[in-house]
């Protein structure tokens, strides 16, 4: 569903590029949901962006149903993806369903009307999330859990094929978190949506999660590091320096039992215990 | 839920309605009261051109020339800017900007300024000084709408063009103390007297150009209440909802622009309406879904500009500037609905 072809994103700034990752090759099929984890500033945020075609790859491709996002248009791209970034102070005023009716807007027309199909793909969302009883309320009423799980609504109507989420369970308490988890991979176990989504949340996520995406540093996951000894990567034009990131993927076991967990968060007083499946203080 | 939808659509269609009849019944309030006592009757017979005897004459020049433009025109501004505000707190998702945050409106003070203050005294007679502002109204205004469509295309960032748009506005300001400290005392003067605001310089004339511009602006409101939608969430999920963000926002910018700066030209500088307004409205209506919020923005823009130019020409010897009233009017009304809500349901 979603395929990564030598993808490198970054940034530009002041004619230089920052590289954060370089050559990824990877995808997410259909009716699997992946969690992205990694250290604060390790890029996430911005393969989100550029796989979400907010932000053009500094190299490579993004393809979605085998279309490239960066050649998409915004209408056609509003029908792939979906993204869920948090809430929106703005929307406020909405009531839930009012949100939740945001979703048709790729397929409604110049004033946005509803048809009795979109009306019913609405409830039927809301539903899904379980927010059909909040309906009614304005959206500043609600907690952060409720908040979250209206934004997720809205983001079903939309039926695209992919769903992108960035931390979705921050703000959320133990038991939110986790209920959310479980829905999105019933989201994406029943409805076969790909779903990717960037999370801090290590514990909650491993037992709910078919594939991990690791960001991590790039000279420390080949060997133990020793300065300077990577290997420059030399296939992207006028670059001269090594990504900073570079991805391990695999399912959770796997990922474990390679004892990749580690790779996270090298360098720091912090390790991985694949008994308890998160990271603990390394001398307590 | 279907029942509350119901509930809320009875209760939201009720509201249209109510204050589609408060903005006739203060138009007629505008046009049946003045410094002058004239029977309902006449008024009707001469606005339906059925006036007889040359006794009536006086009692014609006021309301034709008077009564009806200046009515009418505050009917037509009060919607203009209360839109053109709703506009622009939705484009940059801030409850506080409105029509002069963006230096539009000063832009067009720097106009009028440049007209009346630098021409040194060049421009004189009340028609000359009324035709004069409307023209450097309309070009100071465009002038600076034209800078910010540039910057637009420049700054990526709303919030910082939003800051953009603050500066220039205060440079504009700038501009006008100096010309206010060269000028000369009756230039100062008719400068200070167009800043407070006023419907009385309107006549059928300029009402005929000002309000086919006016209703054209307050139609293609009613054009983007899709995209409105969706960018309050934010740019980047509007961009997801398929909206073109850069497109809508210049369009909008140049919609609440040439709503304020239209206004502008014709009345001064009116504040508060366009800031205060869409909130009234947001909080009556119960919802910032456009497709309602449009309708009773201008609706509660037309009834409270009316309610002010009603008071402002209570006095029998002079008429009160528009400025002095609105905040007058519109504060009460915004503090009372903001205490009796026990919940401000937006804006957390």
């Amino acid at each position: 569903m979603i395929r990564l072809e030598n993808l490198s994103v970054g940034y530009k700034v002041g004619g230089h590029e920052r590289i954060l990752m370089s050559r990824l090759n990877m995808s997410i099929s259909t009716g699997e949901v992946t969690a992205l984890l990694g250290a604060n500033g390790r890029g996430k945020s911005t393969l989100l962006r550029t796989i979400s075609a907010l932000q053009s790859p500094l190299d490579g491709r993004v393809l979605i149903d085998g279309k490239d996002v960066a050649a998409c248009s915004t209408a056609e791209l509003a029908r792939l993806l979906t993204i869920v970034t948090g809430h929106s102070d703005g929307a406020g005023a909405f009531t839930v369903e009012e949100l939740v009716r945001l979703g048709r807007q790729p397929y409604t027309g110049f004033f946005g009307r509803l048809s009795d199909r979109d009306r019913a793909i609405v409830a039927e969302a809301m539903a899904m999330v379980g927010v059909s009883h909040l309906a009614s309320r304005h959206v500043a009423t609600l907690s952060d859990g409720e908040r979250q799980k209206a934004m997720i609504a809205k983001a079903i109507a939309q039926q695209t094929p992919v769903i992108i989420l960035d931390e979705p369970t921050a703000f959320l308490d133990v038991a939110n978190r986790l209920e959310l988890l479980m829905l999105l991979r019933d989201i994406s176990h029943s409805q076969h949506k790909a779903v990717l989504m960037s999370i801090h949340d290590v514990s909650s996520v491993m037992p709910i999660a078919d594939q991990l995406w690791l960001v991590v540093p790039t000279a420390t996951s080949h060997a133990p590091s020793t300065p300077g000894s990577h290997i420059p990567v030399g296939s992207h034009p006028g670059a001269t320096a090594t990504p900073e990131s570079e991805i391990l993927s695999g399912s959770p076991a796997e990922l474990i039992a390679s004892d990749a967990m580690q790779h996270l968060f090298p360098d720091r007083p912090i390790s991985f215990d694949p008994l308890r499946g998160d990271f603990l203080p390394s001398h307590p | 839920m279907p029942v509350d939808r119901t509930i809320s659509g009875k209760y939201r269609v009720a509201v249209m309605t109510a204050l589609g009849v408060l903005t006739v019944v203060l138009w007629l309030a505008c046009m049946l009261f003045g410094s002058v006592d004239i029977p309902s009757n006449r008024i009707v017979a001469i606005v339906f051109g059925l006036s007889e005897g040359a006794d009536e004459d006086t009692w014609r020049t006021i309301i034709l020339m008077s009564r009806l433009p200046a009515t009418t025109t505050a009917m037509l501004a009060g919607m203009a800017l209360a839109l053109a505000g709703l506009q622009m707190q939705t484009t940059f998702s801030n409850p506080l900007a409105g029509p002069s945050i963006l230096g539009v409106s000063t832009g067009s003070s720097l106009g009028v300024a440049v007209v009346l203050l630098a021409s040194g005294g060049a421009v004189t007679g009340q028609f000359g000084i009324a035709t004069a502002s409307i023209l450097g109204a309309i070009l100071g205004a465009g002038c600076i709408l034209l800078l910010l469509l540039g910057f637009s295309r420049i700054v990526k960032s709303t919030a910082m063009l939003l800051i953009v748009g603050i500066i220039i506005g205060y440079l504009a300001s700038s501009l006008i103390s100096l010309l206010n400290f060269f000028a000369t005392q009756e230039g100062v003067h008719s400068f200070v007297i167009w800043g407070m605001g006023s419907f009385g310089g309107m006549t059928l004339e300029r009402l005929g150009i000002f309000a086919p511009l006016c209703i054209i602006g307050i139609a293609a409101s009613f054009l983007y209440v899709k995209p409105l939608d969706a960018m309050l969430l934010g740019d980047n999920y509007a961009r997801n909802l398929g909206v073109n963000v850069r497109r809508t926002r210049n369009a909008l910018l140049l919609l609440a622009g040439g709503l304020t700066a239209l206004v502008t030209a014709f009345c001064g500088p009116i504040g508060f309406i366009g800031l205060v307004v869409p909130h009234i409205a947001r909080l009556i209506i119960r919802t910032s879904s456009h497709i309602w919020v449009v309708g009773a923005t201008a609706l509660s823009g037309s009834a409270i500009m009316l309610l002010c130019q009603l008071i402002s020409v209570m006095p029998q010897s002079s008429i009160i500037p528009i400025n002095a009233i609105t905040p007058l009017i519109g504060a009460p009304i915004i503090i009372y609905i903001i205490v009796n809500r026990n919940k401000i349901f937006y804006l957390r």
